[in-house]
């Protein structure tokens, strides 16, 4: 059974584990008066500090420490009285909705110290630093482009929450606030004649803005992404597109890959001629599986990194890669079209040469790797129809073995061929 | 359990009595390694195999041909003519030993018992899949040709001379197919590589409903199918080398085989053919070989 949203649910489970036990110990104390919280401020100055701060954790400012802490003994780090990962929520149980469509990954595991601080803070709700300065400690990569974007959209460098939700979004991906294009429109008029001017007339305004636009800015006028399609980029529409007054606005002119053969003729035709069909590109979903149409922040106009797009459909190849002992570079780094060709190819498994003696001689010395025989000429004493290639002892993808090896000694990986050396 | 899978179970248990229930005990043993060809040339990444009880058919894939052996008494022999066929991957035989074969320009040529071309199918009568990409194809023993269209997202019904009978869309919420497999009952089931789940549609039905959808626990990427005569499932996990059998109403019911190069081990297999006798034949793609199997109960 797979759990893909298993820790939500272990920490709801975690919760009602805890909850009960806590608030059991809570009366348990017998405390006199004061003794859950003022007491402890006797000895723990940093905190008795903390409190002069403008927002303080109510618990503290209620004086009620063994909210949280154990006074006597516990298992858990700083004397907490139940896992740092599920005690906030005996509390804040409220903060992922059933069935969330987006949960901040922090929040789901419950670290939630990662953006506040359990005492107080000179910032509103408890938070570590203001707003984006926040967001960007983890998010640097997305601050960074923010930072130096030639066309900047003026709410993403003030408020990360003027669009996106802190904890998790009951109804929209990426913990937006609304989904798009409701949420684009609550600050652009799609009605006015700029705007049907240069959206060459089609009805945008009820399409998804973020196909062309990047929402945090880019390099590009009008903040498309980085890389747009040359027909968008000269507004040529048409060029795919049935006209903009028609019943269905944004269908294509011809179906499947003859829009886009209409161009790339060439290419298509090459991929056609091949041997080995890359199958996606022929369903109904064909360029579309991989590329996106309008625009994209990848280059080639891919929909996301190429780890990501090919780890769409081959998740247990990354999944094996993620498992091995030795990383395959070229798969850790998502650049699967160093040795597969992704359209089609004459060869097996779709790779670049027939060579495996090439294909890894394009990265690797492997004459100064081994001495052993490699290549077409040297039969694999095993298998008259195989050759001694590279993965005759290597796993591309990886193993559980160091150098993604088949076997975990070199005396079980060479007596699979050398029989008459086992021991 | 499903409406379908339901009636795939009772019509098993109908037709076949306890013996439907028993897959359990299944054995699958292996009988023999097929390395050449006609004049011993090495098979080469072959990736389909099609299979009667009296002779199989190879899909030499990196060889372009098929080659035709007879089996008798268990023994395989490689008989003359190849054919010559581009980068074949899967293929079929119908009861009059009329060879089908989905080559590498993606197009069923069709091959006589004797060896001669009949040329290509093209479907007749059809009012979908006219630009027509098959991913695979199956024939029943009423030689009803069943194509996985992969460009219209239908499996496409033909009679045995290539005429229309109808169609059924694949489920549009799912990843990607692969294969497909036709039971003796009619019931067409599809294999979804990419979530490694099963559909399936009984005899008549006009849509697939899930079978099951959570075997990710059970194979990496499965790409070929078949059901023996029994209902079991038999699943190729191409990227697991393994063999998964399902029952018939999609539960698990076991692991065979693994990766490797040795008997009864798989480098990427691909087409798996089962005849109706029981014997198993796989193109075991990556070790440029068919392996073959015996099964009993």
């Amino acid at each position: 059974m797979k759990f893909r949203n298993a820790k939500p649910v272990l920490l709801l489970v975690a919760v009602a584990i805890f909850l009960p036990a806590l608030c059991y110990a809570r009366a348990d104390f017998k405390l006199k008066e004061g003794a859950g919280g003022k007491l402890c401020l006797g000895c723990h100055d940093g905190v008795r500090e903390a409190m002069k701060k403008s927002s303080v954790h109510t618990p503290l400012a209620d004086g009620e420490c063994v909210g949280c802490h154990n006074p006597h003994a516990s298992n858990f780090e700083m004397m907490m009285a139940s896992p740092q990962e599920t005690i906030c929520y005996t509390c804040h149980g409220d903060l992922i909705p059933d069935e969330a469509r987006s949960i901040h990954k922090v929040v789901g595991e419950g670290q939630c110290t990662l953006c506040h601080d359990p005492h107080a803070s000179q910032n509103r709700s408890n938070l570590l630093k203001k707003g984006e300065e926040l967001c960007f400690e983890c998010h640097r990569e997305l601050g960074d482009k923010i930072e130096n974007n030639k066309f900047s959209h003026p709410p993403v460098r003030e408020n990360c929450l003027d669009c996106h939700g802190a904890h998790a979004s009951a109804d929209n991906i990426k913990l937006l606030n609304e989904a798009t294009p409701a949420l684009c429109l609550q600050c652009h008029e799609t009605d006015g004649e700029a705007f049907q001017t240069i959206h060459k007339g089609y009805p945008v305004g009820k399409a998804d803005c973020t196909t062309c636009h990047d929402p945090h800015g880019s390099n590009q006028g009008a903040m498309l992404y980085d890389n747009v399609h040359d027909p968008v980029a000269k507004g040529s529409c048409g060029q795919c597109h049935v006209a903009p007054g028609s019943t269905e606005p944004f269908a294509l002119k011809a179906s499947g890959y003859e829009t886009c053969m209409a161009c790339h003729y060439e290419m298509i035709n090459d991929t056609l001629n091949k041997s080995h069909l890359h199958w996606p590109l022929a369903d109904d979903k064909n360029c579309m599986n991989c590329h996106t149409p309008h625009a994209s922040p990848e280059k080639k106009l891919m929909r996301g990194t190429m780890l990501a797009v090919c780890g769409a459909c081959h998740a247990d190849t990354l999944a094996r890669q993620e498992r091995s002992v030795t990383e395959h570079p070229p798969i850790a780094e998502g650049d699967c079209g160093e040795c597969h060709l992704p359209h089609s190819s004459d060869y097996q498994f779709m790779l670049k040469d027939d060579s495996q003696r090439n294909l890894c001689g394009d990265c690797h010395d492997w004459r100064g790797h081994t001495t052993h025989p490699i290549g077409d000429e040297f039969a694999d004493p095993r298998n008259k129809n195989r050759s001694v290639e590279c993965t005759s002892c290597h796993r591309t993808h990886g193993t559980e073995n160091t150098h993604f090896l088949h076997f975990s000694t070199a005396n079980e990986l060479c007596i699979q061929c050398h029989a008459t050396f086992r021991r | 359990m499903r409406i379908s899978a339901l009636f795939i179970v009772l019509s098993y248990a109908i037709s076949a009595g306890p013996a439907a229930f028993a897959a359990d005990s299944l054995q699958i043993n292996f009988a023999q390694s097929v390395y050449d060809g006609v004049e011993g040339t090495g098979l080469k990444h072959p990736e389909g195999v099609g299979c009667t009880d009296d002779y199989f058919v190879v899909a030499d894939t990196g060889n372009n041909r098929l080659v035709k052996y007879t089996f008798s008494d268990g023994v395989a022999k490689p008989a003359a003519p190849e054919m010559p066929v581009n980068s074949p991957i899967i293929v079929q035989i119908n009861s009059k030993g009329v060879i089908y074969a989905l080559d590498g320009d993606r197009r069923i040529v069709i091959i006589n018992a004797d060896g001669s071309d009949q040329g290509y199918l093209a479907p007749k009568g059809s009012p979908v899949s006219r630009k027509m990409i098959p991913r695979s194809f199956k024939i029943d023993r009423n030689d009803t040709i069943h194509i996985l269209d992969i460009s219209e997202g239908v499996v496409l019904i033909l009679d045995a001379e290539g005429s229309y009978l109808r169609h059924i869309p694949v489920p549009e919420e799912a990843g990607f197919f692969s294969d497909l497999a036709v039971d003796r009952q009619g019931n067409v089931f599809l294999v979804d590589s990419t979530e490694v789940a099963l559909y399936a549609a009984a005899p008549g039905e006009d849509r697939f409903t899930a079978l099951a959808s959570e075997l990710g626990e059970y194979a990496n990427f499965p790409t070929n199918i078949a059901v023996d005569g029994r209902g079991t499932i038999y699943l190729i996990d191409k990227h697991g080398g393994s063999l998964v059998l399902l029952n018939q109403d999609g539960s698990f019911l076991g692991h065979r085989f693994g990766y490797g190069w040795k008997n009864a081990q798989f480098y990427y297999p691909g087409q798996l053919c089962i005849n109706p006798g029981g014997d198993l034949f796989i193109a075991d793609r990556g070790n440029s070989r068919v392996q073959i199997f015996t099964s009993a109960q």
